[in-house]
């Protein structure tokens, strides 16, 4: 009876099934049923086996999954394959791309990002670090004598290695212990107050230089992408080369702490063809070093127009065909493939993604009791009973029998039931209606943003998706009327728009959203700003940008900062979004992907569970989001009321 | 440039007028013009059109900015549908081309095939292959009359058998899934039924118990692109929720 109690109020402490969403695949709570969706990861095995053995074989993988059939849960699986297997492979997973027009821009992007995320289990390492580790490892066998002797800080490093080995060593009394932790804790200080880039100089003074070890081996590959590559680990350095291999224009400053030439303005295309190029240097890079860069294209229900789904089509035609080493997936829903990319994808595509591809098939009712009892297990330990307590095992059988079940749909059902047994008094369960599962998951992404920004880093596109949701869905009292919203060609310009408040005064606003840290790239958005105020005083501009892309203060840009205050002086409105605001934009962006995939899910009264539809969004939106005073937004919304603008000069 | 219209006043009344008066003249579909001289005089004004001044061309934008056009294909709103003839372009209730098809047969059965055609608002690409459709999934017959002319009458629900056991049922069922799913994956459960032609309990007993035997597995999915018929014609379960595809995994699928 009393193990009862403490099963039920464990339960009510954490209900297992409170959530059917795995949300991020590299953090995943719950346990793994093998035979769930086993055909489809087997095969992604052995695809991702063989394009390791061999990194030119052209192909790609497509898994066919509708809403809650595990997709994600998936990916998380063939993450923690390839962990368990001494990191097998590369990861990346693409968010849906908004600018067509920066095709390969974008999924270079990504990728680095990706590269550049600390892996799970492995402190802050990233991939990007295995894989330059690799590369200075190989220069390392290749050039050095076996006399050499190891550097400060490789000598450090191996004392630690051998101080763990004490620390972990079994022993009769503490006293050792201690002693054994003080000497790996001096140890470890003695590492860290080395400098990183002590350590490489002191490895290429040792050996042959890494540069030219590595320009021997790659002929194809330009000095400066490896130039840029090896400065990666060293710390001071990591940020300017992260921004230089995402493809973006990095001012002066970074490009001489980097060494390298001054980046000149480059046309959208040199752009996009120089991304093509960086993708397949790295490409080059994996297949030497045997570890395929995985891609996983998820969430396509956002691929919502023709130059988009192009885009997609091109990236994984360019993946297949052109990069080495790089396995393009794609998770998508199989209506939708039919329907919509079948008929919008070349046929080359097409044959190239059907040749490899999985469906994931619902639960049986033995497979269905294996989830919750495997939830059950995750929250109680060793309390789980085989009998699945507290429910009633032959009324989960019975209702797993009618048909097959995908994931989600068993873990809402034991929700439900579970919910019913834990509050017997409650005639019907509180029912969760779609605004509050809307803030739920604002609220829950929101936090995994902030607590992960750098995973997060300034993105235009995103941030105009947001914006484009704000002005569009706004709520009756907002003050303001958006008459029309468009994109114009110009490139630095996001939004226009013709807005009418509420005293009937119409006017134009443009919106410019800039995350470049290239000096003439701001001055060139800026002068846009400054260029339709001149025009039309009565109109309002916004100029935006995140915060983590400072604009370096006088005297250091000097005609940026005097053009920034001239925009000032003529009313235009700036917008340096902080932290907090920043991810509140993202994270709006990133839950309009999600509820038109249908991933965010709300139950009625009698517990029937559906996906919050993007009205219901609109609805929060005009709700939650133009209430929010601290987002941002509101800034927008305040200018846009006021009919006549008073100019600051 | 993308434009996106945030006047929606209104929206929604035109095409109710619309479907009003559709439903007025007891036609399916009205050419533009048909239907631009049938709307009031005040919504006229309020969409800024002119009975005499304003073409085909500019009803339909005007049209499309109101009640709102779809992305892909001819929808407009929720419930019409822009059809393209040879000689004119119609305004109608949304409805796929074989549905129109067959409405048109059942009204006037014994046509040949070109005289069908001409009496549709369809291109002759379109028909013949929704024709052809019809024709391979044996809901249409093609029959000689007395001057040797092949002409085309509806097959009626009630002359497929109805003492089929369930193992005829099931391979019918297979069959139909094939055909139509070109041997993919997903396939539209609307499209089955309206290919079957079964008495709807017939249908979904087998479609229950094909579930219940792991055998075929039920997908949901965007109801916005399907017509009212379409989503009559999927399938709803017990708790309400609509599924719009299906797979066919066997009876020895593994897993």
């Amino acid at each position: 009876m009393t193990n009862s109690t403490e099963i039920l109020d464990g339960l009510r402490k954490e209900n297992p099934f409170i959530s059917s969403s795995v949300g991020d695949p590299m953090k995943n709570r719950y346990p793994d049923v093998p035979s769930v969706n086993e055909t489809a990861f087997m095969g992604l095995v052995q695809l991702i086996e063989q394009k390791i053995r061999t990194p030119d074989l052209p192909c790609a993988g497509m898994v066919f999954g509708e809403t809650g059939s595990g997709k994600t849960h998936l990916v998380s699986r063939i993450l923690a394959y390839g962990r368990s297997r001494q990191n097998l492979f590369s990861y990346a997973y693409m968010q849906p791309i908004e600018d067509a027009d920066q095709t390969y821009r974008y999924l270079l992007r990504e990728v680095i990002i990706n590269l550049c995320y600390p892996m799970a289990g492995s402190g802050q390492a990233t991939q990007m670090d295995m894989i330059v580790e690799k590369i200075l490892g190989d220069v390392a066998v290749g050039s050095v004598s076996p006399g050499d002797e190891p550097t400060p800080k490789e000598r450090l490093l191996m004392d630690f290695k051998e101080g763990l080995k004490h620390v972990a060593r079994r022993r009769k009394t503490p006293r050792h212990l201690f002693g054994d932790l003080r000497r790996l804790v001096k140890t470890a200080v003695a590492y860290l107050a080395v400098a990183d880039d002590e350590a490489f100089h002191s490895r290429r003074s040792r050996h042959m230089d890494p540069l030219d070890f590595a320009r021997e081996r790659f002929p194809d590959i330009p000095k400066t992408f490896l130039k840029v590559l090896f400065q990666y680990p060293i710390r001071a350095k990591r940020s300017a080369a992260i921004e230089w291999l995402k493809g973006i224009s990095i001012d002066p400053a970074d490009a001489a702490l980097l060494g390298i030439p001054i980046p000149a303005q480059e046309t959208a295309a040199m752009m996009e063809q120089q991304a093509r190029n960086m993708l397949g240097y790295l490409g080059m890079l994996l297949t030497q070093y045997g570890r395929p860069l995985v891609v996983c294209f998820d969430r396509l229900e956002n691929y919502d127009t023709d130059a988009k789904v192009r885009s997609l089509g091109k990236m994984i035609e360019y993946l297949v065909d052109s990069a080495k080493a790089i396995l393009p997936i794609v998770f998508v829903r199989g209506a939708q493939w039919e329907e919509k990319f079948r008929k919008e994808l070349n046929q080359q595509i097409i044959t190239r993604l059907e040749t490899n591809e999985f469906s994931l098939k619902g639960c049986n009712d033995e497979q269905a009791l294996e989830i919750i009892g495997g939830r059950l297990k995750a929250v109680l330990g060793k309390r789980a009973s085989d009998d699945l307590f507290p429910f009633n095992r032959p009324d989960l059988v019975q209702i797993f029998r009618t048909r097959l079940h995908s994931p989600r749909q068993v873990i809402m059902i034991a929700n439900q039931r579970l919910r019913a047994i834990l509050y017997p008094d409650k005639d019907t369960p509180d029912a969760v209606t779609p605004l509050e599962q809307l803030q739920k998951a604002f609220d829950a992404s929101f936090r995994a943003i902030v607590a992960d920004f750098d995973r997060y880093p300034p993105d235009r596109s995103r941030l105009r998706r947001a914006l484009e949701l704000y002005l569009s869905e706004r709520p009756e009292s907002s003050g303001f009327r958006i008459i029309s919203l468009h994109f114009p060609q110009d490139k630095f310009i996001d939004l226009k728009a013709t807005v009418r408040s509420d005293d009937t005064v119409v006017f134009e606003a443009v919106f410019i959203i800039d995350v470049e840290r290239n000096n003439p790239s701001v001055r060139a958005s800026l002068k846009r700003g400054i260029d339709f105020l001149e025009n039309d005083p009565s109109g309002r501009a916004f100029y935006i940008r995140d915060r983590r892309c400072e604009i370096p203060p006088p005297p250091q840009w000097a005609s940026t900062n005097e053009m920034f205050m001239h925009f000032h002086r003529l009313g235009g409105n700036v917008l340096l979004l902080d932290q907090m605001q920043a991810a509140r934009w993202y994270t709006l962006a990133l839950l309009n992907y999600a509820v038109k995939e249908g991933e965010v899910t709300t139950s009625d009264n009698e517990l029937q569970s559906r996906a919050v539809t993007v009205e219901e969004l609109s609805s929060f939106i005009k709700t939650s989001v133009h209430e929010q005073t601290f987002s941002g937004f509101w800034k927008i919304g305040e200018r846009l009321r006021i009919a006549y603008p008073t100019q600051s000069a | 440039m993308r434009e996106k219209d945030h006047t929606d006043p209104g929206r929604s009344d035109t095409e109710q007028m619309i479907v009003d008066i559709l439903s007025k003249a007891g036609k399916p579909y009205l050419t533009v013009n048909q239907i631009r001289n049938h709307l009031p005089s005040g919504e006229l004004r309020r969409l800024g059109l002119s009975r005499k001044r304003s073409g085909i061309a500019r009803v339909l934008g005007t049209l499309k900015s109101a009640i709102g056009a779809h992305a892909e294909g001819d929808r407009l709103g929720d419930r019409l549908r822009v059809y393209r003839g040879p000689k004119a372009v119609y305004i109608g209730i949304c409805l796929s081309d074989e549905a129109l098809l067959l409405d048109k047969l059942r009204q006037q059965p014994g046509l040949s095939a070109k005289a069908l055609g001409n009496r549709l608002p369809m291109l002759k690409r379109e028909y013949i292959a929704s024709l052809n459709r019809l024709m391979t999934s044996g809901r249409i017959h093609c029959t000689f009359n007395d001057t040797w002319q092949p002409v085309l009458s509806p097959v009626k629900p009630a002359s497929v058998p109805q003492n089929f056991n369930a193992k005829d049922h099931k391979t019918l069922f297979k069959e139909a899934y094939d055909r139509i799913g070109k041997g993919r994956g997903f396939v539209r459960i609307h499209r089955i039924r309206t290919a079957l032609n079964w008495a709807d309990e017939t249908f979904d007993r087998l479609l229950k118990d094909l579930m219940a035997a792991y055998v075929i597995e039920l997908h949901g999915g965007d109801p916005s692109t399907l017509s009212e018929n379409e989503i009559r014609q999927s399938f709803v379960d017990d708790g309400g929720t609509l599924y719009i595809t299906m797979s066919w995994w066997g009876e020895d699928h593994d897993k």
